[in-house]
């Protein structure tokens, strides 16, 4: 987004930690969000995702360590902070006698002063934003999960912050929803930086740059969806053939740039996954190793590609220290 | 020229009132913008003007109207624990609805302080509080009183300094329940307390009779009635001590209020 150039740290937190009584909620906290970064945030339930939102937004104050925002920290400049960024709660309620236009007219006149017809455009862009054009002037007590969502986050960002802080931002819509949703977040990459939490791992590989992944209130891992999905795993090709396989394994086993072979038959066919240690070398041999096997058939052929969510388990369940 | 128009960003954060006018604006209008004062309105109107027409009505048949002064006297006591219930029933929810569905943490992250919040929302159900349970139904039992149990009219400027005299024990329980909305994550806490001191001041100042310069009980039962006949004030202290702890429940609010995990 911004060309390799060094970008600015919106978000900052030291050693942030929080405790409930015996509970500690988060432990050591060390985040590091860039400008204009979409910022995915996850974590398991109860992995301290909302808690450190919480923090960030001056709702509950640390038991430990700080917290900076626009290099500002969260406990003294609290005002000036949330007036530069939106927020969208996890399960977002607004006052049940206002009007969704109602709503937005209120989170406006917070941050700018009434002026007439101007406002009144905002809020019908915003409106036409997340879809509520028509139900803009019924009351939201009667809205369902998703409208709600949908009304949350146009408030948001309805004085175009250069922060948004989104807990769970696509939970509660249907696919259709979930698809404007990161659609918007793309669009508004352009002059915000967005930092949100999720457990919808396919919305954080399709959009985001930089993810934390938090685990029982520690931070597991943190980076690029590149270095998580890739981090110093060994290169793995999968191969599906029919026929004579045997000594094509044979020969696999005997090749110096190959670590290991695994291999399942299924359907008379065979399904191989070749660990490699030389990836050019692989390039240039494995296939044809193959092709040259008389009375073999390669019906599949390709790199195997780690999705995030089996990264994610693996970063979970201790199969990775980040 | 409407086209040309921008949004104005606002210039400045107030400080400990960021916010305010914008919450209070919300506030007002959840009464004055909603049927909800009408409502409240015909309902106070219904149990206090009610009461009142019922009492009346039992004195002159039973033809004790020469103590018609003495009940006029009595009749603001009974407005006053009545209205007092009212604040209480009314105020319960104000904080802790909010607190428990979201509503309030979402209004806090934006650039609202906190004391603008609550200051808001005390002033906005004051506002619809004094309104509905002390203007509305007084203005109704004005003509009631001054016909009914004294047969003349009585004098409106003493009739108002009467209700005055009212709104301030009853600004007083709505801010202790507002008060108890911070400290209590429930509303049993927040009912129990202020409906404790309605029905137990009268035994209280009963045991410990210094009480009744503290606590608000002569507003309604006293002086209300010394004003309403252009009688001198005997009990003058309550007078100062009721706003004073009104404003010492204000106080003790924000600062348990500033320290609230949301």
């Amino acid at each position: 987004m911004n060309n390799g150039q060094t970008r600015e740290t919106i978000i900052r937190t030291r050693e942030l930690t929080k405790n409930y009584g015996e509970i500690q909620v988060l432990k050591s906290l060390d985040l590091e969000v860039p400008q204009y970064s979409i910022f995915g945030f996850l974590g398991p339930n109860g992995a301290g995702k909302t808690t450190t939102m919480r923090i960030l937004l001056g709702l509950s104050s640390p038991s430990w360590g700080t917290a900076e925002i626009f290099g500002k920290n969260v406990e003294d400049e609290g005002l000036e902070i949330r007036s530069r960024l939106g927020y969208l709660p996890q399960h977002p309620v607004f006052p049940g006698y206002m009007t969704a236009r109602e709503v937005l007219a209120f989170t406006a006149r917070f941050f700018y002063q009434d002026s007439g017809s101007a406002l009144k455009t905002r809020i019908e862009e915003m409106l036409n934003l997340v879809g509520l054009e028509r139900k803009a002037d019924r009351k939201v007590e009667g809205f369902s999960g998703g409208e709600r969502q949908r009304l949350g986050i146009a408030q948001a960002q309805i004085h175009q912050p250069e922060l948004l802080i989104l807990d769970e931002p696509a939970a509660a819509l249907d696919p259709l929803g979930r698809h404007d949703v990161l659609a918007i977040m793309e669009k508004l990459q352009t002059r915000a930086t967005i930092f949100y939490s999720t457990h919808i791992l396919d919305d954080v590989q399709q959009v985001s740059d930089t993810v934390a992944i938090l685990n029982q209130g520690e931070i597991v891992a943190q980076g690029s969806i590149e270095q998580l999905v890739g981090g110093d795993r060994e290169v793995v090709y999968q191969l599906v053939v029919k026929g004579n396989w045997r000594p094509f394994r044979e020969r696999l086993e005997a090749a110096p740039w190959v670590t290991g072979v695994e291999l399942k038959e299924k359907n008379g066919a065979a399904e191989l996954e070749v660990l490699i240690n030389d990836q050019s070398a692989a390039e240039d041999n494995l296939l044809r190793e193959a092709l040259s096997i008389k009375n073999l058939v390669v019906l599949e052929y390709r790199q195997k590609k780690i999705e995030l969510e089996e990264a994610f388990i693996e970063i979970i369940n201790g199969g990775q220290d980040g | 020229m409407a086209e040309q128009e921008v949004l104005q960003k606002k210039r400045e954060l107030h400080g400990g009132f960021s916010g305010f006018n914008n919450l209070l604006r919300a506030e007002l209008n959840r009464w004055f913008g909603t049927s909800r004062w009408l409502f409240q309105s015909l309902l106070w109107v219904l149990i206090i003007d009610g009461v009142i027409g019922v009492i009346g009505l039992v004195s002159k048949m039973f033809e004790e109207l020469e103590t018609a002064a003495a009940d006029a006297q009595q009749i603001f006591g009974l407005i006053a624990v009545f209205g007092s219930i009212g604040v209480v029933i009314l105020m319960q929810n104000v904080i802790i609805n909010e607190r428990e569905n979201g509503v309030a943490s979402w209004i806090l992250s934006k650039p609202v302080s906190r004391s603008a919040y609550l200051l808001a929302k005390l002033i906005g159900n004051t506002a619809g509080i004094l309104v509905s349970i002390v203007l509305i139904p007084g203005l109704i039992a004005y003509p009631l009183i001054s016909q009914v149990f004294v047969g003349s009219w009585l004098s409106f400027p003493n009739f108002l300094g009467a209700l005055a005299v009212l709104a301030l024990e009853i600004i007083f329980y709505t801010c202790l329940t507002l008060m108890l909305g911070t400290l209590f994550q429930n509303r049993g806490g927040v009912l129990a307390v202020p409906l404790a001191l309605i029905f137990g001041q009268q035994p209280m100042i009963g045991l410990f009779p210094d009480l009744i310069h503290i606590l608000p009980y002569s507003l309604g039962t006293i002086t209300a009635g010394a004003v309403l006949f252009g009688e001198e004030v005997m009990l003058k202290l309550p007078l100062l001590t009721t706003p004073a702890l009104s404003l010492l429940f204000v106080f003790l609010a924000d600062r348990r209020f500033r320290k609230e995990e949301l």
